[in-house]
């Protein structure tokens, strides 16, 4: 439905699967990420954009964050999203700061189900926890602030953790997302058995479910996000 | 009816509202009883309690009141309606000496059902409530039995006798303005008035008609009046208009926009108007923001042709698209509102729906299941059009001929996303 402009940050990926291989992590310049940013706000709405989301590298590890979102608040772009790893959000400092600075739309990654495989499958001891943490934070932050800010909770699939979709699923819908994404790293596609499963933990919990190989709905997503390139 | 001759009658209106709203109808009834010389002395407390409110508890500040009511009196509606059904249980089983009585758009049209389930309600009104409720009472009064007046069944003894329906209150200035210096309206935003009553639609799922597209309205002179005193209430920022349609004609704008605007002026501001959006030119926009709103309440509901034929409805899509540039352009926000499980429409037509009005960029999205409700043509007229609903309040669809009770849940999860997604605005 609605259509992000994807800005990366950087490349390397958020909370990557280490049995994946992960790439190298490395941040683009501040001055490159505004230009794209400013480029595309002129016409955002023209190119059908409701919004930008900034991806590709954990944010709150860039140096220049808080340029990048005070200049897109000051822009066009109705929407301002960020997809991150969850740690930093488990400040409510930095929650506060990113949803004073204008992030109304936060992309939270988990690879697995629970604390183990999570912070097992992405390297980092206690990433889980913080998610979970970070969540409550946005919630608590939005509602003091007053403003509405949206908590989608990234699947992140590959080969290594396919089968635990439904876990992951499982447990965003209790951490109290919005939506979950589906997203399949790997390529190929979320088995059918599989996929109906998790949709059937997340409809009836009152969670959207889209994305990447889910095809309910006739396939509809509650948004995409357009990549446009460093 | 117990044959008593009173000299004084205590009345308690209790209103069970959403958070931070307080009963309209009761205030009106309040006013109503209180205006109306032929009665005696009589005694009206209004107690609101939030839906939240434990119905328990809501029976013990009922059995507080000193003196003990005569008549415990309720405006019913479909998300209330347990709630009170259950207060009513418990207080009839604790004081059965109290008359308790119901109106409202839940039991009006169902009278008879309404008595027959629930045997602690003494008497349903039916319709406005301002003119027969104090008929009541002055039966009540006399010792009479208030079976008769039009608008009145009752339950006599388990026997549950049905009334004529009442006719509309032909003049509406004839009822008492529900603020006074007593009874200031709330500063916060909640308070409301109406200019008039009734509506120009039959939308099939909606008993704002009321069987009837005749408008009734308040003349211009109580309209001004009732704007002064709600707009001159200390600290008073904000407050709403009832009516079904406030820009009913362009003339009616024109005039309503010429009582509003200097207050206006002041820094009063009107919020969740609802208007016809199709309706809506440069001009209607610009008498809009002359009178001070702020926000405006509007369709589609549906895009689907069939769907909209079904709740005799139509929908210009440009004059629609145009109606929400020209409010936007004026700075009015647009609450477009979507009902998801109308006769006819499938997944389809409720994903169209959604992405003709996210096109539309209103401002504020509202979605909302269907509710088939008591009075409404879709009420009688469910099975024909295959809409399977729950019978037990809130009344929601279940089902219909076109949407699985499954595509149903999904969509309604799917649009409590959307809406969230829309209104994360920076």
């Amino acid at each position: 439905m609605f259509r992000f402009a994807g800005i990366q940050l950087g490349s390397g990926g958020i909370a990557p699967c280490l049995n994946c291989g992960a790439a190298e992590k490395e941040p683009y310049s501040t001055a490159s990420v505004l230009a794209k940013s400013s480029h595309l706000s002129k016409d955002c709405s023209l190119q059908g954009f409701q919004g930008v989301m900034f991806d590709g590298f954990e944010p709150f590890e860039h140096r220049g964050l808080v340029e990048i979102i005070t200049e897109s608040a000051n822009s066009s772009f109705e929407r301002i999203g960020i997809q991150t790893d969850g740690g930093a959000l488990s400040s409510s400092d930095n929650t506060r700061g990113s949803i004073a600075a204008g992030v109304r739309v936060f992309e939270v990654v988990l690879t697995g189900g629970d604390a183990r495989s999570h912070d097992e499958r992405t390297g980092i001891h206690g990433l889980f926890d913080a998610v979970v943490l970070g969540v409550e934070n946005i919630t608590a932050v939005s509602l003091q602030l007053g403003v509405s800010a949206t908590v989608v909770g990234i699947a992140a699939v590959c080969s290594h953790n396919i089968t635990e979709l439904p876990l992951i699923v499982g447990a965003f819908c209790r951490i109290g997302v919005d939506a979950i994404r589906v997203e399949i790293r790997s390529g190929g596609q979320v088995p059918q058995a599989l996929a109906k499963q998790a949709y059937e933990i997340a409809t009836p919990a009152g969670v959207a479910l889209f994305g990447d190989g889910m095809t309910r709905l006739n396939g509809v997503r509650l948004y995409s996000v357009v990549e446009v390139g460093a | 009816m117990r044959a008593l001759e009173k000299e004084r009658i205590v009345v308690a209106l209790v209103g069970v509202s959403e958070p931070g709203y307080t009963s309209q109808a009761n205030a009106y009834l309040r006013e109503a009883l209180k205006s109306d010389s032929r009665l005696p002395e009589i005694w009206v407390t209004t107690l609101d309690f939030e839906i939240s409110f434990d119905p328990w508890w809501m029976v013990y500040r009922i059995l507080e009141l000193d003196p003990v009511p005569d008549f415990v009196c309720f405006s019913v509606y479909c998300w209330n309606a347990e709630a009170i059904f259950t207060v009513s249980r418990i207080l009839s089983s604790i004081n059965p000496v109290i008359s308790l009585v119901v109106g409202g758009p839940e039991v009006g049209p169902t009278p008879g059902e309404t008595l027959a389930r629930h045997g602690e309600i003494f008497a349903v009104v039916e319709g406005e409530g301002e003119r027969t409720l104090p008929e009541i009472m002055l039966s009540f009064a006399r010792g009479g039995d208030p079976f008769g007046i039009d608008g009145v069944s009752v339950n006599d003894n388990g026997r549950v006798k049905v009334g004529p329906p009442a006719k509309p209150i032909a003049d509406l200035d004839s009822v008492a303005s529900p603020y006074t210096d007593a009874h200031p309206p709330a500063t916060d935003g909640s308070a409301y008035l109406e200019s008039f009553r009734g509506c120009p639609h039959r939308c099939a799922y909606c008993f704002e008609a009321k069987g009837s597209t005749r408008i009734r309205s308040h003349s211009w002179k109580r309209i001004e009046r009732d704007v002064a005193r709600m707009a001159s209430t200390p600290g008073m920022t904000a407050f709403s208009f009832i009516d079904s349609v406030f820009n009913l004609t362009s003339d009616r704008l024109k005039k309503l926009a010429d009582i509003m605007e200097p207050w206006a002026k002041r820094g009063i501001r009107l919020h969740t108007i609802e208007v016809d959006i199709e309706a809506i030119d440069e001009s209607q926009a610009k008498d809009l923001k002359r009178a001070g709103v702020a926000s405006v309440e509007t369709g589609p509901q549906t895009t689907g042709c069939k769907a909209l034929r079904a709740c005799s409805r139509t929908l210009d899509k440009e004059k629609y698209l145009r109606g929400v540039a020209a409010c936007r352009k004026a700075g009015i926000t647009v609450e477009a509102d979507l009902i998801i499980g109308l006769p006819g429409d499938t997944v389809e037509d409720v994903l169209d729906s959604l992405r003709f009005v996210l096109s539309a960029d209103p401002g504020t999205l509202q979605i909302s299941t269907l509710r088939v409700l008591p009075g409404t043509p879709l009420w009688d007229e469910a099975d024909d059009l295959g809409v399977v609903f729950d019978h037990e309040t809130p009344h929601e669809v279940v089902a219909t001929e076109t949407l699985g009770f499954a595509e149903l849940r999904q969509l309604e999860v799917f649009g409590v996303a959307l809406q969230k997604l829309y209104r994360s605005k920076k």
